[in-house]
């Protein structure tokens, strides 16, 4: 028992090693390239001088607020936008016609990117949040309502005739069957529209910041690109992937493990 | 006899102009267990649904307690075929004990003790902190099962739910049935392909032949099968 659980350990190690091994090598040959001059430290500054300005700029610089500030807009907007998409599907199971309708337009919608409306968002609602919160919009509610309107085409029947053979009120339906039902495609959903949310706020602060706004991590990376602080500039970036990384392991891997042990999402 | 408890009259089905049921008419008494047996697509579980008003007929009437019963009620409750009906997001005592909390039938406290009980009939003690997806197919209809019998309905009707369970659990929980029936005067109506399990289990049986229903007592259906 006890060597089977050594070998286990040993495989895992390996394992972690393995995935560990080319960020190694990345490191290393990032580390080299900046160290002995391949290429040049304007370009690419060394790791250790980007870490060094990632932590100063968190803990006393203005990359904190920057951060925080782009956080608040894209809570807003999601929590908005969860709202608009809420009210969209109501309708749609309420009004099986609008459904036709919507999904045709959300269809279409999804399928422009976010960028492409800037032009027009800018003419609507300026450079401000409000332009960024309407980006987020466009970047979630076709997305994310898509996703909800096929999980409830799919809903196994065999909950639906349980609740309807115990005379389930609408409120116990919605909260213990339907929303449990539907956690693959509500967790699915959101983790695709909260990356095109996130990707569409900082496009947005990069562009504004590039015309004058002011405020957010995309407009942190593009004023740092103009003073030529690529150290800034480089952990600007970072903090953007190490949210999308915090976001998924604290919010979306929990909820996964949960459905996992439910079966209810497979391996 | 007692009144009926529940009555069908004239039920009759349809699918694409093929007529599956044609003027089923049978009464059901307090703790009385009928089987229903037939080949398969010969409409049994059609029968089942329409019972539980999950399907509506295309003419007929049902009667519980002498009223006519259009709409699903706990009074009836429907344990289908398929294993996967537990809701696979709570554990086994949850799936048992939620019916009876979320339509008030008994407090929450009250739920639990209840559900614990009635799993530890089932054999299923050790299980309660189990999820559905844990059990194998027969413990899950045994779940069902339990949670079913929470609600203490007038009627259950189970639709073939021991397919792939071997004789000795069958035979187990087919007395804790019976047990449980004669408890709560509930009248069970079962579906079922093992024709010496419907002769054993009810002492009448609809039985499906040749687009005609008839329904048969356990020993004349016993000169039919030529025992």
């Amino acid at each position: 028992m006890k060597a089977r659980q050594r070998k286990q350990n040993k495989n895992k190690l390996v394992t972690f090693l393995k995935r560990l091994a080319p960020f190694l090598v990345i490191i290393a040959l990032w580390e080299c390239a900046s160290r002995l001059g391949w290429v040049p430290k304007f370009i690419l500054p060394s790791l250790s001088t980007i870490t060094g300005t990632l932590f100063r700029e968190l803990f006393t610089g203005t990359l904190f607020f920057n951060l925080i500030r782009s956080l608040l807009i894209l809570i807003a907007g999601l929590a908005i936008d969860l709202v608009v998409s809420l009210i969209i599907i109501l309708a749609c199971i309420k009004f099986q016609s609008f459904k036709y309708f919507y999904k045709t337009v959300a269809t279409m919608m999804n399928s422009i990117p976010s960028m492409a409306l800037l032009p027009l968002i800018i003419m609507w609602f300026g450079i401000g949040d409000s332009a960024i919160i309407a980006l987020v919009t466009h970047s979630v509610v076709w997305t994310f309502t898509i996703y909800i309107l096929d999980g409830i085409n799919s809903l196994p029947k065999i909950y639906q005739e349980f609740a309807d053979n115990i005379n389930l009120d609408l409120k116990s339906r919605i909260k213990d069957i339907y929303i449990p039902a539907l956690l693959p495609n509500i967790t699915a959903g959101l983790k695709v529209v909260w990356g095109r949310a996130w990707r569409s706020l900082i496009g947005a602060e990069v562009a504004f910041g590039a015309i004058g706004a002011a405020g957010g991590l995309g407009y942190y990376i593009n004023i740092n690109r103009y003073n030529g602080d690529m150290a800034k500039v480089f952990s600007g970036i970072i903090i953007i992937a190490a949210v999308g990384l915090i976001v998924d392991l604290a919010v979306f891997s929990n909820i996964e493990k949960k459905m996992k042990k439910w079966g209810t999402l497979h391996e | 006899m007692s009144k009926a408890v529940f009555e069908a009259i004239d039920i009759c089905k349809s699918f694409d102009e093929r007529k599956i049921l044609k003027d089923v008419t049978f009464s059901l008494h307090k703790s009385e267990i009928m089987a229903i047996v037939g080949k398969s697509g010969c409409g049994k579980t059609t029968l089942l649904r329409i019972l539980a008003n999950l399907e509506l007929p295309d003419s007929g009437e049902l009667l519980f307690d002498g009223q006519p019963q259009k709409n699903p009620t706990p009074n009836i409750i429907f344990i289908q075929q398929d294993y996967n009906q537990l809701l696979p997001w709570k554990s086994v005592i949850n799936n048992v004990a939620y019916p009876a909390i979320a339509t008030k039938k008994y407090s929450k406290e009250d739920a639990f003790r209840r559900a614990k009980e009635l799993l530890e009939k089932m054999d299923l003690a050790e299980f309660v902190d189990y999820y559905p997806r844990e059990l194998s197919g027969g413990m899950k209809q045994r779940v069902a099962i339990a949670r079913a019998l929470i609600m203490e309905p007038k009627i259950l009707l189970l639709d073939e739910p021991f397919g792939a369970v071997d004789r000795e659990s069958r035979e187990k929980v087919y007395g804790i049935i019976k047990k449980l029936c004669n408890e709560y005067g509930t009248a069970v109506l079962l579906v079922t392909h093992n024709l010496q399990e419907a002769k054993n289990v009810a002492k009448k049986i609809i039985y499906f032949e040749a687009n005609t229903v008839k329904i048969i007592t356990s020993a004349e259906f016993n000169k039919i099968i030529g025992v």
